[in-house]
């Protein structure tokens, strides 16, 4: 086989690069451990939320680094039916920027999902 | 030999007070806790995994039933412990029980059948189950393979399903994703340590990972076909654990993360049908080596700003994070390799700083060697040869270090770029590196101070294939279809070969020293991705699978495989790592998704 020329970047699947600190210039982000207090619905949404969209929802690591897309904390604390329609439409249809889950995710994850985006974290 | 060691660990026994099982100590007949598992028509399961958790402590053991359906537990502290039985196929099955030394638990099981299982697949499994009949589903699963599993295992993106236009702003969104899953360009990087761009002079490319790009209308048009809105798959789980792959005891050590002390995140893997974990806030550990102090030494698979090196006692499960703050600001330096030296001092690949360091575990303290401009002092994979010389990879080529004298050497490869990441030695002390995106081993006869290399032999690709390969770059994680892509390696101090794994490749490499002749042993598992192997002190090569949740042992004169199954989820295990101080030697396993270092000892027919 031919040979072409490469760009040998040793990316090696983890810890491979270095990073500087970038203090100041980016938003904070807590750690997100399980706050107390949660109900057992809430707790099964914050697994739903960690296994399914922290990819772009929760920081970008090391911390402190933005998320890719909006932060989602709180998102739905104290919010109208209609906001609660909206979020999950965009759960399960998403948009340009988000795949939609609605073949990823049941009913039930969804509903889980939704009471967790209900608290801070 | 995996390492000569300044004292014997009694390691089994020193296990006894709270940090696993006293395997070596004990027999079948002490046991306190044991106990059957059948299906729900009475018969009894073979190879179904059988874990128990101490209250208050921070590791797991497991154990497998055998072919009478018979599971045993080592003899376990007095307490209380929850258990839990799983099997691919079947629901979670779980207890609580009394363990005291002078009452034998006995705990049965019965296994209901789980109609919606597919979360507890491997990724190997995943693919196993993928349509490939005709040549076009055939070829899109290799893109699959070879462009969607550089950087995580197969199972997290599959067990889930979007229409096209959400696997294409996946795909989209991979292409100009590093490595640590951060965006191009939102963290600044020290590429000049790592990127060489020998006389590339072609096209823009069109994004990080042009390669992903060039293949995502076949990508998407399979993912939405296969794990789309209307998939249904014959799913192809891989048969339980039997004979031979039942006899093991697993202790599984929870890792805490390296930036908030005392928190291993879940979900965490322990529950198969909870799915395959995401790394997002686990970003577990890299490389653990067994030292001579019975200690577990480590480095994070996602570095963290707190963190540099953990250390896992296995006797108690308590962690403990060293960290190295970098010389220009006050966060970890972050670490790859970890080569325990024989006179007690502990190796690390300084990448951060580019240079090799030294920890001193009696006293906690880090010590950094400087390195000559223009050298690079350290790479991912080190290596120790006879003499203690540490040998690492680099861009250029590889760099020797002597610890004695604090002298950097510095080599070039004979062919430039490829992704250099493997640093081996063989029982002649020659060196080896592999240089992953171009199939190459480069080799350096300390004797003769000749370097050479052995070419892997790549797999034949289709002339349209080799057009794309032409025209885009290569990275790493997204190599050219068709290349094996050798990984890491160990040291292989005695013996006539040196042995490498094929990622890609799906096989090991065994290369005889001295007449650098290849040959290549497939692996049983399908799309298992070796990332490293390691020979223990009767010969074995231990393999671990990237992708399987499994590793593997190979006996070179039966040229046999034997898979372990590993009891949970997100392993993408990027280490394997033996002890040769006990009989039989004990093998550790790292999770590189999820926050955990598995233990595995063997039964023999004395326990």
């Amino acid at each position: 086989m031919k040979m072409p020329v490469v760009v040998s970047l040793i990316l090696v699947a983890a810890g491979w690069m270095t990073f500087s600190s970038a203090a100041g210039a980016q938003t904070k982000q807590q750690p997100f451990p399980a706050k107390p207090g949660l109900t057992a619905q809430q707790l099964h949404g914050r697994e739903v939320l960690v296994q399914h969209c922290s990819l772009c929802h929760l920081p970008q690591l090391p911390r402190p680094r933005d998320s890719y897309g909006p932060s989602l904390s709180g998102v739905l604390k104290d919010s109208t039916p209609a906001d609660e329609q909206a979020i999950r439409t965009m759960i399960l249809k998403g948009d340009a920027k988000m795949p939609g889950f609605q073949y990823a995710l049941k009913p039930a994850e969804v509903a889980d999902l939704i009471a967790f985006l209900k608290t801070t974290f | 030999m995996r390492r000569m060691r300044c004292f014997q660990v009694v390691a089994l026994a020193a296990l006894v007070v709270t940090g696993g099982s006293k395997l070596a100590a004990a027999s079948l007949s002490d046991t306190m806790l044991s106990g059957t598992v059948k299906s729900v028509d009475g018969k009894p399961m073979e190879g179904v995994a059988v874990s128990a958790r101490p209250e208050g402590k921070t590791f797991s053991v497991t154990v497998y039933t055998d072919q009478a359906g018979k599971y045993t537990f080592p003899t376990l502290e007095d307490g209380t412990y929850k258990m839990w039985a799983q099997a691919v196929r079947f629901d979670t099955a779980r207890a609580t029980v009394q363990i005291a030394s002078t009452k034998k638990a006995q705990e049965n099981f019965t296994l209901k059948p789980l109609a919606d299982f597919e979360k507890q697949l491997s990724g190997s499994e995943w693919i196993a189950s993928l349509p490939d009949s005709t040549e076009a589903d055939h070829h899109a699963k290799q893109l699959l393979v070879n462009y969607c599993t550089g950087c995580h295992g197969s199972a997290f993106p599959l067990q889930n399903r979007f229409d096209a236009k959400g696997w294409g702003i996946l795909i989209d969104y991979m292409s100009n994703t590093t490595v640590m899953g951060t965006r191009v360009g939102s963290v600044p990087m020290n590429f000049e340590l790592m990127l060489s761009i020998p006389d590339y002079s072609g096209p823009k490319q069109s994004s990080f990972f042009p390669m992903i790009q060039a293949h995502k209308a076949e990508l998407v048009d399979y993912l939405a076909r296969v794990r789309g809105p209307n998939s249904k798959l014959d799913y192809k789980p891989f048969p339980r654990p039997t004979g031979e792959s039942t006899q093991v005891v697993i202790t599984e050590y929870d890792i805490p993360t390296g930036d908030v002390p005392g928190y291993a995140p879940t979900p965490n893997g322990t529950i198969w049908s909870d799915g395959m974990p995401s790394w997002q806030e686990a970003r577990g550990v890299h490389d653990a080596s067994i030292c001579g102090d019975g200690n577990v030494y480590f480095s994070d698979s996602g570095a963290t700003d707190g963190r540099t090196m953990g250390k896992l006692d296995p006797r108690t499960g308590k962690v403990t994070s060293y960290m190295l703050k970098q010389q220009k600001n006050d966060i970890a330096v972050a670490i790859h390799g970890v080569v325990c030296d024989p006179n007690g001092s502990v190796w690390i690949t300084n990448i951060s700083e580019n240079t090799t360091t030294r920890f001193d575990p009696q006293t906690g303290q880090f010590q950094r060697f400087p390195v000559p401009d223009g050298v690079e002092g350290t790479g991912g994979s080190m290596v120790m040869d006879s003499k203690g010389m540490l040998w690492v990879d680099t861009v250029a080529g590889f760099t020797k270090f002597n610890p004695k004298t604090g002298e950097y050497t510095a080599y070039k490869s004979v062919t430039p770029g490829g992704g250099k990441y493997g640093a081996a030695v063989d029982a002649d002390d020659n060196i080896w590196i592999s240089q992953m995106a171009f199939d190459i081993l480069g080799k350096l006869s300390q004797k003769t101070g000749e370097l050479t290399e052995v070419r892997l032999p790549s797999s034949e690709i289709s002339k349209a294939d080799e057009e794309i390969n032409n025209q885009n770059v290569s990275m790493l994680a997204s190599p050219y279809l068709g290349h094996k892509g050798p990984r890491r390696s160990g040291p292989f101090r005695s013996g006539d070969s040196v042995y490498f794994p094929e990622y890609w490749g799906n096989a090991i490499a065994r290369i005889n020293i001295h007449t650098n002749a290849v040959k290549e042993y497939p692996l049983p598992i399908p799309a298992a991705l070796p990332y490293n192997v390691m020979a223990d002190k009767n010969g074995n090569i231990w393999v671990d699978m990237f992708n399987a949740e499994r590793f593997a042992k190979f006996n070179p004169t039966t040229e046999k495989f034997t898979v372990y199954k590993l009891p949970s989820m997100g392993y993408e295990t990027r280490y394997i790592d033996v002890d040769n101080s006990t009989d039989p030697p004990t093998v550790w396993v790292p999770a590189s998704r999820t926050n955990k270092i598995a233990r595995v000892q063997f039964r023999t027919a004395a326990n």
